[in-house]
């Protein structure tokens, strides 16, 4: 449905968009500052800078190979920003059908008075603007989008401010709308628990660079583990080649000659990223073969340091192979004298393959 | 009083022929400076707001330089006449050039107070650029907008040096209030020359009390 494979020159940080999911029900997921409202107007036609190519239902939006760029105006968005951009000289009924001209020839015409009622706003229609609340500034910009019959909905971060029973009626009507019209819709977030809701399929967006893709409850169980990780300071995600893959367990190459097993689907060929906690990585002085556990890989220590969540553990930053891949262990102190645990050491990591699980399917050269 | 009423009429009618030429002009480049980066923007920038700076003078020395016969909008050049020199054409002339920097500079401060974010939001809600020009654009911008229209007609009203130097000082031809003032001054009318200060102080009072009120913030945004 949406093919997306641009990048946005951003001065000194560079915006990079491939994803091209099935899905009509799409989240974009990530921290703020990772480039989520910049991806967000390059596919509504707000980025002048965006570069490459932007597709919607067989339609090439962007092309800048072959100069097209298709204006904001024939897109056929309803775009949501995060600061709703309401036009202040209209009252709140002139807003809502700021696209009705739209509305009445595009494909999609979610009908007016049902939006007013469950968005709770029909009594506003005839303030000014400056006169609501922020919550009802931001039901007015959603009830706007949706009037105007869009063919895509871009929400930023909608939910955002409204209280918890309205934002549960706002989510119910947003997933009705996508049930009853068809309306795809494009979902921003930094919060997983909107995305979960209204997306099936997602992206994870991480200093400009989708780090993972795939179905919502995978990305979002492993960026929920990665946010859980990150806040305890230490996580592994290692990119590797798979070579084999069946019955949801993957072997996948390091690097030539350094295999890992894992948890996950994917096909041969593949380059996927894979999540592994450093609580689950064991250290060893010895290559110890009489352990269940399948993965066992030399390292160099690199760094050994206090966890910042001071709990008595340590992390420990080691390079596997000639490509120096970074795995961090986290271990107890009291570890840290017994083996000898200082830069430059050679110890052996070791984890079971339920540990490591497929986070993101980058879409390798098999599949393209 | 019709001799009061003469200088009166004649800068009414110049600040107004004033005010239709530089308008539309004034607007577009100042829409373009606030909207656009090009190449040579700030040299663009510069000759501009020249007649700001230069002694009016001097503009309307080269003004009357310009539209002499041989000149390089003369006769002999344009081959046609535009009989502009000792005519309140010409003074309409001098008076634009005068009010084209203050306007333009009004409008683009009017034009930069409009978020082009709001414009692009009516894109994505199906509207071209014209329409979004003037279904948001304009009306946001309409009181500062506004207050540029009646600069430039404050402008006009009071410009002298230019208009003396290109449309002469003529009883009742090109005589504006401005003029008048200077001529009874110079030739003792001193009873007359204060009648006409008072009605250009009225004048003036009127304009700048509304351009006050319009470019003070509303109390609706505070």
């Amino acid at each position: 449905m949406l093919e997306l494979d641009f990048h946005v020159p951003l001065g000194g940080f560079d915006l990079r968009v491939e994803w091209r999911p099935e899905a009509t029900a799409l989240g974009l997921f990530g921290p703020s500052g990772s480039g989520k409202t910049t991806a967000l107007e390059s596919i509504a036609g707000l980025q002048p800078r965006a570069m490459g190519s932007i597709r919607f239902a067989g339609e090439s939006w962007l092309d800048s190979d072959r100069g097209v760029r298709w204006p904001a105006e024939e897109r056929g968005v309803g775009y949501v920003p995060q600061d709703l951009r309401l036009f202040p000289h209209w009252s709140v009924g002139d807003n809502i059908r700021a696209g009705q001209a739209r509305a009445a020839t595009a494909a999609v015409d979610p009908p007016l008075p049902r939006v007013l009622e469950v968005l709770e706003i029909g009594h506003l229609l005839d303030r000014p603007i400056g006169a609501l609340s922020g919550g009802e500034q931001q039901r007015v910009a959603v009830a706007r989008a949706l009037a105007s019959g869009p063919r895509l909905l871009l929400l930023d971060e909608p939910l955002t401010g409204l209280d918890q029973p309205l934002r549960r009626r706002v989510l119910d009507y947003l997933l009705r709308v996508r049930e009853e019209f068809g309306v795809p819709t494009l979902h921003v977030s930094h919060d997983l628990g909107d995305v979960r809701l209204l997306a099936t399929q997602v992206a994870l967006l991480k200093d400009g660079r989708v780090v993972a893709t795939g179905r919502s409850e995978d990305v979002l169980e492993s960026a929920a583990l990665a946010q859980s990780a990150r806040e305890a300071g230490f996580e592994n995600l290692i990119t590797a080649t798979v070579a084999t893959g069946h019955d949801g367990w993957i072997e996948a190459d390091l690097e030539p000659g350094l295999r890992i097993a894992a948890r996950g689907e994917a096909a041969s060929g593949d380059l996927v990223t894979l999540a592994l906690p450093a609580a689950m990585v064991l250290l060893a002085r010895t290559p110890s073969t009489d352990l269940s556990a399948g993965n066992r890989l030399e390292a160099v220590v690199e760094s050994v340091r206090a966890s910042p969540t001071g709990n008595g553990m340590v992390d420990v930053l080691t390079r596997v192979g000639a490509r120096h891949t970074s795995i961090a262990a986290s271990v107890l102190a009291a570890s840290v004298p017994r083996f000898e645990l200082k830069p430059g050491a050679r110890v052996h990591l070791i984890f079971a393959a339920h540990a490591c699980r497929v986070v993101a399917d980058r879409q390798g050269s098999s599949k393209v | 009083m019709e001799s009061l009423l003469s200088p009166l009429l004649i800068s009414l009618q110049v600040s107004f022929a004033t005010l239709l030429l530089v308008y539309p002009p004034a607007l577009l480049l100042g829409l373009l400076l606030s909207r656009r980066t090009f190449p040579g923007k700030s040299v663009v920038e510069t000759v501009s707001a020249l007649p700001l700076v230069l002694p009016p003078t001097a503009i309307g020395y080269l003004l009357l330089v310009s539209l002499a016969r041989d000149g390089p909008l003369g006769v002999k050049a344009l081959g046609v006449d535009l009989d502009l020199l000792l005519t309140w054409k010409g003074a309409t002339i001098a008076a634009a050039v005068m009010a084209f920097p203050l306007v333009t500079r009004a409008a683009r401060v009017a034009f930069e107070g409009v978020d082009p974010r709001l414009e692009g939001m009516a894109r994505t809600l199906g509207y071209g650029p014209l329409r979004t020009f003037a279904r948001v654009t304009l009306p946001l911008a309409r009181r500062g907008l506004l207050a540029a229209a009646i600069l430039g007609f404050s402008r006009a009203l009071g410009e002298f040096g230019a208009t003396v130097i290109v449309a002469g000082n003529i009883p009742g031809r090109t005589q504006t209030l401005a003029l008048a003032i200077y001529a009874d001054l110079q030739s003792g009318h001193d009873r007359r020359a204060m009648a006409l200060v008072a009605l250009t102080t009225g004048l003036a009072f009127a304009a700048v009390w509304i351009v006050e009120g319009l470019l003070r913030p509303t109390p609706r945004r505070a």
